[in-house]
């Protein structure tokens, strides 16, 4: 999957562009099996980015294509199956159903696809340290809980890309690492590659190119 | 139904106002039901009611004149043949009656001596003929068909009142008769026997033959056969037309029925107005449900978008959401089925202990109103779900 931007500029961005970015207003094609750190500071549109690919947003100047595929053109439907097979996410502001426990909020992405087992979803809450809170309504939990979570919801369907914004915002080191180590291995079984945003410091990643936005 | 999404609207749900919008449609729907039941049993009865009056008696207006000049009341072969023209007219039969003088005498007991006039009416008119309602020359016994109000006449007035035994409609065919036909100087005496009772015609009546012998035979009268009765068979998909007719030619007609169907007309000008206040209702109610469950819609607006952003398809959502409608529908059709059939079984009561006799059974064409009303209802619901939830994401 080939992700291509063609001189896109967010209507928010419009004329304010002048700091140095690769991205924005530029022409710049993103290869799903390559892994991809976006670095910036706060403020230069890093969600803005990821929510584009996702097809969250159509305020902005320019193309941009999905295998030469105007994402504009690109209908409800299909969205709905590229979500459930090709590109998969971690929202920056996680976006889980507070109502649901932790582990609702999983299942209900598992039974799109049924992609990966009930057990491997059983180990990976243990390696995320989740377990003992699997069955609290995700309202309950700590930012940090729930960042866990939404990052194991991304990982139970399958996908060709993954997008990841400030994923380990608010996980220790240890976390993240692990957190870090169970996608890195989820995303080799798929033969997928990743897009992340981070606003600086260790990405505990393998990166095979970093973009400025 | 997936339970995690169940639980995502659950919430959102407002037991209160589905409640009362249920009560609504319920009375509404039942109404509609025990209408739509009472409409078609009025109409049934009525139209077997018609059916009897397929044949219908008519005769000529008796006018003092007539009294004056001693002239029948004729209808003329003029006025025949217009009629005959008519739309609601299938055939037409002429009574003829006898022109010759008629005594019956009842043996076994009774003792009865009467005067009696006889008619005759061609046999596709008799109705309950029986097979030996036949008469050839040289046949010793006249089979006689009376009209059922004479036995009835004669049991709750006359026998009551001279003290004779009351007789049943089988014992009174057993009771030996004889007639003396008197006319042209001639005088005959032959057997007669009763065969059978007559709902439609109120009159005597023998075989045709027998009349069409007699008169020529014994009768006195050798003018053309002038008809002063007829009796008509309708068709039956006549569609008025009929009383206006009869009246601008002064003709009488001896059926109550055409009265009786003035009344069902009354009652089904009432039924309509129920049926109309229960569509209004169902209506209503169905509408404050499809607003319900919009106003749902769009607080469930950021669970919606969420769900179509993590990669459910609008119209798996849509699916979903008409399962609640589906479930709501089902549950209030069968509240409702079961309050009219409750309301059923109490009117055919009622009914029952007025003397009216309206059947309890269910009209199958019920069975269609229900289904319209459920494709209706649950045809307009998946359209305001559909449209609302597209607006939404």
């Amino acid at each position: 999957m080939i992700i291509k931007f063609n001189k896109v500029t967010p209507d928010p961005l419009d004329g304010v562009t002048h700091f140095n970015t690769q991205i924005w207003d530029s022409t710049i094609s993103f290869d799903s099996q390559n892994k991809y750190r976006i670095n910036a500071a706060s403020g230069r549109g890093k969600s803005t980015f990821i929510h584009l690919i996702y097809g969250l947003r159509q305020d902005y100047k320019g193309e941009l294509f999905i295998d030469d595929i105007n994402i504009q053109k690109i209908k409800n439907d299909k969205w709905a199956e590229i979500r459930q097979k090709h590109i998969s996410i971690i929202f920056q502001d996680l976006r889980l159903f507070p109502e649901l426990t932790a582990l609702e909020n999983i299942n209900l992405k598992h039974t799109l696809s049924g992609f990966i087992s009930k057990e491997k979803i059983a180990t990976y809450f243990d390696v995320l340290k989740i377990s003992h809170i699997k069955d609290k309504p995700a309202k309950l939990l700590s930012y940090g809980e729930r960042q866990r979570v939404a990052i194991l919801r991304a990982l139970v369907q399958p996908f060709d890309l993954l997008l990841m914004d400030e994923p380990f915002s608010h996980l220790d080191a240890e976390n993240a690492r692990n957190a870090a180590e169970i996608i890195s291995k989820e995303c080799e079984e798929r033969k997928a590659g990743y897009i992340f945003t981070s606003l600086g410091g260790e990405s505990y990643f393998e990166i095979d190119e970093t973009v400025l936005i | 139904m997936q339970k995690e999404l169940l639980k995502i609207f659950r919430k959102r749900l407002r037991p209160f106002t589905f409640l009362l919008s249920g009560v609504g449609l319920v009375l509404g729907l039942s109404l509609v039901l025990v209408c739509l039941q009472l409409y078609l049993s009025i109409f049934k009865s009525l139209s077997t009611e018609i059916s009897k009056a397929e044949y219908i008696i008519l005769s000529k207006d008796i006018s003092f004149g007539n009294t004056l000049l001693n002239s029948a009341a004729v209808i003329s072969p003029a006025e025949m043949d217009d009629l005959k023209k008519q739309p609601f007219v299938e055939d037409i039969g002429v009574f003829i009656p006898n022109h010759f003088k008629v005594m019956a005498y009842a043996g076994g007991g009774l003792q009865l001596v009467t005067e009696l006039f006889f008619e005759s009416i061609p046999d596709e008119f008799v109705d309950n003929r029986p097979y030996n309602f036949r008469w050839e020359e040289g046949d010793e016994v006249l089979p006689i068909i009376v009209s059922e109000d004479f036995i009835n006449l004669y049991n709750y007035g006359y026998a009551l009142s001279n003290g004779f035994p009351q007789i049943s409609k089988s014992t009174a065919s057993l009771v030996p008769l004889e007639v003396k036909l008197q006319g042209s100087g001639k005088i005959v005496t032959m057997k007669a026997k009763i065969v059978g009772y007559s709902e439609r015609v109120s009159s005597v009546l023998v075989p045709q033959s027998f009349m069409k012998w007699a008169n020529t035979e014994i009768g006195n009268y050798k003018k053309k056969e002038q008809a002063s009765r007829i009796i008509i068979k309708l068709n039956k998909e006549y569609s008025g037309g009929l009383e206006s007719y009869l009246e601008n030619k002064s003709l009488l007609i001896n059926s109550e029925k055409l009265g009786l169907s003035k009344i069902g007309a009354i009652a089904k000008i009432v039924i309509d107005v129920l049926i109309i206040v229960g569509a209004l209702f169902v209506v209503f109610s169905f509408m404050i449900v499809l607003t319900n469950f919009s106003l749902i819609l769009s607080e469930a607006r950021e669970d919606l978008v969420l769900l179509f952003q993590l990669g459910f398809k609008i119209s798996s959502l849509i699916s979903h959401l008409f399962v609640y409608l589906l479930v709501f529908i089902i549950m209030v059709m069968m509240v409702s089925i079961g309050v009219f059939l409750y309301i059923n079984k109490s009117l055919a009561s009622i009914f029952a202990d007025r003397g009216i006799a309206v059947s309890s059974e269910i009209h199958f064409e019920l069975l269609y109103c229900i289904v319209f009303l459920l494709i209706f209802l649950l045809g307009a619901g998946l359209f305001s779900i559909s449209r609302n939830i597209n607006k939404q994401v």
